[in-house]
C-alpha cells in the first residue's frame, strides 16, 4: 500500500490483452505506415532517399574538413564550437545544410588540428565542391580575418568513404538470421512450436518497429545502430520467454485436454508478469535515459534507438506475443484434432476443438511464411471482433452450421 | 544453516566486495619489482570512440595498372581483416580521397606511439619468385633483366605462420592467377630464387610441379621464433595489397564521441545503478537488499572480466551491452522475488519455504530467457564482424555472470538472512493475500465449447 506504483499496477493489470488485439495489432502497422510516409515524403521532396531514411556517415561516407594550425589555448573549445556552427550555417546551391557528425582533435608535430566529419548535403560532386569552398571561405575569414592570404593548407578537405566495415550489415544480417533459427529451435524444444513461432514473429516486429520509430524520430542510423538493434532483440526475446514460461506452467496440468482456453492462459500469464515486465524495462531503461540526457549528440544517436526499442520490446512481449501464441495454439489443436478425427473415423462428428473461423487452419501455413506480423494483424483481429466482441463473456461463439459446412467441404 | 555460519558467509562476501573494489581502483608499485599494479578498472581497453588513439594516413601510390579505386577498396578490407586478426577489433580503416589522390586512413585505438601503428600494418615486403634452370651462382640483388614469374602484390592471397617439421614456417596461398603462375614456374624451372624487396632471400630446388597454389617458406633465422615468423608473414601480407602504400602523417586523435564520453558514461551508469539499488531495496526490502549486494558482486566481476579478457575493447555499444546485462541481472532477481511474493501471498507457507519454492519455480524461466539471449550472443561472436564481436563478448560474459549472481549469490545471501530473521513480513516485504483478494481459481478449459458438439 505504501507502494503506490505497485497498487496502481495491480489494479491495471486486470486487463485482458487478448481482448485488445483490435488496438494492439493495428498500432505497429500504423507506426510502420507513418515511417513509410515520412521516408517517401522526405525522399520525394529532397530526392535523396538515403538521407530520408537517415542512413548516417558511417555507412555513407562524407567530407572530412580539417582545420590545421590551431593553438591549444583556453579558447580552443570555444573556437571549435564556433567553427562547427559556421559549417552548419552555410547553405549549398540547393539550400541544404550539413550537420557535423564527429569532431576529433588531432595532435602531432605540427600542433593541433581539428577534423570535422559531416555527410555531404548533395550527391553532385560540383555542388559538394562549391559548398565546401563556401565553407572554407567563411572559415578563413573567421580564423584569419587580418591576413589576405593564409597558408594554403590551413583548411583541407578529404572525401571519406564509409567507416563501417563493408560487411558489417551483411554479417549482422546473417548473424540475425542464424540466431533467429537457433532460438526458434530452442523454443520448439523447450516450449511448443506455436510459442516459437509467436516469439519469432514478436522479434521481427521489434526489428521493424524499432527501425520505423528511429526513422520517425529522425535519428541518424550509424554503425552503433546495429549494436542497438541486437541489444533490443536479445532483450525482447528474453521478455517474451518469461511470459511463455508462465503459460507453459499453466498448461502443464492441462496436458492432453481438449478445449483449452489459450486466451485465458495467455491473459493470466501476462497479467501476473506485468509487474515484472514493467519493472525490468524501467530498470534497464533508466541508465540509458541518463546516458541520453548527459551525453553528446552522437551518444544520443545510440541511446534513443535503444529507448525506443525497449518500449517496442515491452509492447510486443506483453501485447502481441501471447495473443498470437493463443491463436496459433488454438489452430494447432484444431488441426491435430481434425487429423485425429479423420484418421479415426471418416465421416464422424467434427473435431472437438473449435473456433469461429475454420479458415484460419487453412491460412495458417501462409502466415508462417509471412515475415511481417503486421500484415497478419488486421486479418486476425477483424473476424474475431465480429463474432466474439459483443458477447458478454467475450468468448467466441461457435456456430454449428459453419463448422459442419467446413467439415463437409473438407470431405 | 545456523546463525554463526551465515554471519561468517556474510563477512566473507563483505570482505570480497571491499577487496575487489579496492583493487579495481588503486594503483601502487609492487614491492621489489619494477612493475606497478594498476587497478583493473583503469586498465580496461577502450575503443576509438571513448579514448581516441592514433591515426595514420597511408598515401596510395598511383600506378598504371587500371582501376585503382576497386583495389583501394580491396586493400581497405584486407587492412581491416589484418587489424582484427591482430586483436584490434575496434580499429577503423577508411578510404579518403583528395582530388584524384587516394589515401587510406587507419585509426587504431589504445595505441600511444605512432610507430606502433606502422609496426602493426607491417612494413610491406615485396615478394618475387624468379625461375632458374640450374643452381648456379646467384647475385644478392634481383637482376634487372630477370623475369619475375610470381609477385606478391599480384599473386599472393594470404601469408600465415605454420609449422613444418617442428619449426615455424610461413605458408603462402596464391590467388587464382598466382596458382597458375606458380604451377608454370615449378613445372618449367628446377630452381626458384625468392627475392624479398629485391634482395635474394633463398634459392630453392623444385621437387615437383605445385599446382594447388600453396607454398611454404622456411628460414633458419626464424625457425624457432614465432614472433619473427609472424612478423615476416605480416610483411608479406602487407606486400600483397593490391596497391602500394607509403606512410604519410601519423597523429594522435581524440575520442570521436568527445573528450568526456567516458565520464558521461560512468556518471549515467552510476546514477542508473544507484536508482536500481534504491528501487530494489524499496520494492523488496530485505530481499532487495540481498539482490543489491549480489549486484555489487556482479558489477565488480563484470568489470574484472572486461579488463582481463583480450577481445574486449569497450566502445559505446559495448557499454550498452554491459548496461543491458546489468538490467538482465536485476531482471532475474525481480522474477525470483515476484515469484516468492506470489507464493507467499496465495498460500499459508512460512517465509523460508515460500522463498525456496520461489527460487525453484523461477529457475526454468530464468534459464530459458538467458539461454535464448546467449544463443544470440554466441552467434554474433562467431559470425559478427569486427566491432560486433566486442559487443557480443561483453553481452556473453554479462549473461553468464547475471545467471550466476542471481541463482547462486542472491540465493546464498538470502539463505544467510533467514537464520537472522525468518518471520518478519515487514523485513521481507511480503504479505498474505487479504480477504477477497484471493487468486481466483480459474479454469482454463472452455465450457462453452460443448456447444460446438464434442461428440465422441
Amino acid at each position: 500500500m505504501k507502494n503506490i506504483g505497485a497498487t496502481f499496477l495491480d489494479k491495471y493489470s486486470k486487463l485482458k490483452v487478448s481482448k485488445l488485439t483490435r488496438i494492439t495489432f493495428v498500432l505497429p502497422l500504423v507506426i510502420v505506415l507513418i515511417a513509410v510516409a515520412v521516408i517517401i515524403g522526405l525522399g520525394e521532396t529532397t530526392g535523396d532517399y538515403t538521407s530520408a531514411v537517415g542512413i548516417g556517415i558511417d555507412f555513407q561516407g562524407g567530407t572530412m574538413l580539417t582545420v590545421n594550425g590551431l593553438d591549444n589555448d583556453g579558447e580552443l573549445q570555444a573556437k571549435i564550437d564556433e567553427i562547427e556552427s559556421i559549417i552548419e550555417s552555410i547553405e549549398d546551391a540547393n539550400g541544404s545544410r550539413v550537420s557535423v557528425s564527429y569532431i576529433q582533435r588531432l595532435s602531432g608535430v605540427d600542433g593541433i588540428s581539428v577534423s570535422f566529419r559531416y555527410q555531404n548535403a548533395s550527391e553532385d560532386n560540383d555542388v559538394i565542391t562549391a559548398h565546401n569552398e563556401a565553407i572554407r571561405a567563411e572559415l578563413m575569414s573567421y580564423l584569419y580575418p587580418d591576413e589576405e592570404t593564409a597558408a594554403d593548407d590551413a583548411i583541407t578537405f578529404d572525401q571519406i568513404g564509409a567507416t563501417a566495415a563493408q560487411d558489417l550489415l551483411s554479417k549482422a544480417g546473417i548473424a540475425l538470421a542464424v540466431s533467429t533459427v537457433l532460438i526458434l529451435i530452442y523454443i520448439v524444444i523447450r516450449f511448443t512450436p506455436t510459442a516459437a513461432f509467436a516469439a519469432v514473429l514478436a522479434l521481427i516486429h521489434d526489428v521493424i518497429v524499432m527501425f520505423a520509430l528511429t526513422v520517425i524520430c529522425r535519428v541518424q542510423i550509424n554503425s552503433s545502430f546495429v549494436a542497438a538493434m541486437i541489444t533490443i532483440i536479445a532483450y525482447s526475446i528474453n521478455n517474451t520467454i518469461i511470459i511463455f514460461d508462465r503459460c507453459r506452467e499453466y498448461l502443464k496440468p492441462l496436458k492432453g485436454m481438449k478445449n483449452i482456453d489459450y486466451d485465458a492462459v495467455g491473459d493470466t500469464s501476462v497479467r501476473e508478469n506485468m509487474r515484472r515486465s514493467v519493472f525490468t524495462t524501467a530498470t534497464t531503461m533508466i541508465t540509458v535515459i541518463f546516458l541520453a540526457i548527459l551525453g553528446s549528440a552522437s551518444i544520443r544517436e545510440f541511446c534513443v534507438p535503444i529507448i525506443l526499442g525497449l518500449i517496442a520490446g515491452l509492447f510486443s512481449s506483453v501485447c502481441l506475443a501471447t495473443p498470437m501464441w493463443a491463436a496459433f495454439s488454438r489452430s494447432w489443436d484444431k488441426l491435430k484434432a481434425k487429423r485425429a478425427a479423420t484418421a479415426a473415423y471418416a465421416g464422424a462428428a467434427p473435431s472437438a476443438s473449435d473456433d469461429d473461423d475454420d479458415k484460419e487452419v487453412i491460412f495458417k501455413p501462409d502466415r508462417k511464411d509471412d515475415d511481417d506480423d503486421e500484415g497478419f494483424a488486421p486479418k486476425a483481429s477483424q473476424p474475431k471482433s465480429k463474432s466474439g466482441g459483443d458477447k458478454p463473456k467475450g468468448k467466441p461463439i461457435y456456430k454449428y452450421s459453419k463448422k459442419n459446412t467446413s467439415f463437409k467441404k473438407k470431405k | 544453516m545456523n546463525l554463526k555460519k551465515s554471519i561468517v558467509i556474510l563477512t566473507v562476501v563483505a570482505v570480497f566486495i571491499i577487496l575487489m573494489a579496492v583493487f579495481a581502483l588503486v594503483s601502487f608499485p609492487i614491492a621489489d619489482t619494477v612493475y606497478d599494479y594498476h587497478g583493473y578498472a583503469t586498465t580496461i581497453k577502450l575503443g576509438l570512440d571513448l579514448s581516441g588513439g592514433v591515426s595514420a594516413v597511408f598515401d596510395v601510390q598511383p600506378d598504371g595498372y587500371g582501376d585503382l579505386e576497386t583495389r583501394v577498396d580491396g586493400t581497405v578490407t584486407s587492412l581491416q581483416d589484418m587489424l582484427v586478426s591482430e586483436g584490434y577489433t575496434e580499429a577503423v580503416v577508411t578510404k579518403t580521397r583528395r582530388g584524384d589522390n587516394f589515401a587510406i586512413r587507419v585509426e587504431v585505438p589504445d595505441v600511444n606511439n605512432a610507430d606502433d601503428v606502422l609496426d602493426l600494418i607491417g612494413r610491406p615486403a615485396k615478394l618475387q619468385f624468379v625461375g632458374a634452370t640450374s643452381a648456379g651462382e646467384v647475385g644478392s640483388a634481383l637482376p634487372a633483366d630477370a623475369v619475375v614469374a610470381v609477385e606478391g602484390g599480384r599473386h599472393l592471397s594470404s601469408a600465415f605462420v605454420t609449422m613444418q617439421n617442428g619449426d615455424f614456417a610461413v605458408g603462402l596461398e596464391f590467388n587464382e592467377e598466382g596458382t597458375k603462375a606458380f604451377a608454370d614456374l615449378t613445372s618449367n624451372y628446377s630452381y626458384v630464387h625468392i627475392y624479398i624487396n629485391g634482395e635474394l632471400f633463398s634459392n630453392v630446388q623444385v621437387q615437383s610441379e605445385i599446382s594447388d597454389g600453396r607454398a611454404i617458406i622456411t628460414s633458419e633465422s626464424w625457425a624457432e621464433d614465432y614472433n619473427a615468423a609472424s612478423e615476416f608473414a605480416t610483411q608479406l601480407q602487407a606486400g600483397a595489397f593490391g596497391v602500394t602504400l607509403s606512410a604519410g602523417e601519423v597523429r594522435n586523435i581524440s575520442p570521436s564521441l568527445g573528450d568526456d564520453a567516458v565520464r558521461v558514461a560512468i556518471i549515467a551508469g552510476a546514477i542508473g545503478v544507484g536508482l536500481i539499488f534504491i528501487f530494489m531495496a524499496v520494492m523488496y526490502r530485505g530481499l532487495g537488499l540481498a539482490a543489491d549486494i549480489a549486484l555489487v558482486v556482479y558489477i565488480l566481476l563484470l568489470v574484472w572480466f572486461c579488463s582481463v579478457l583480450p577481445w574486449v575493447q569497450l566502445t559505446l555499444p559495448g557499454i550498452a551491452g554491459l548496461l543491458l546485462s546489468i538490467g538482465m541481472a536485476v531482471d532475474a532477481n525481480i522474477i525470483i522475488f515476484e515469484r516468492i511474493r506470489d507464493e507467499y501471498r496465495h498460500s499459508s507457507k512460512p517465509i523460508p519455504s515460500a522463498i525456496k519454492t520461489g527460487f525453484k519455480r523461477s529457475f526454468a524461466a530464468i534459464l530459458d530467457g538467458n539461454v535464448t539471449t546467449l544463443i544470440g550472443a554466441v552467434v554474433l561472436w562467431i559470425i559478427g564482424s569486427a566491432s560486433i564481436v566486442g559487443f557480443a563478448v561483453t553481452l556473453f560474459i554479462g549473461i553468464i555472470l547475471s545467471m550466476f549472481t542471481a541463482l547462486v549469490v542472491t540465493r546464498l545471501l538470502i539463505k544467510c538472512l533467514l537464520p537472522i530473521n525468518s518471520t518478519s513480513e515487514r523485513f521481507y516485504g511480503l504479505r498474505r493475500a487479504k480477504e477477497g483478494e484471493h487468486k481466483e481459481e480459474q479454469s482454463f478449459i472452455r465450457t462453452e465449447a460443448v456447444k460446438g458438439g464434442d461428440v465422441k
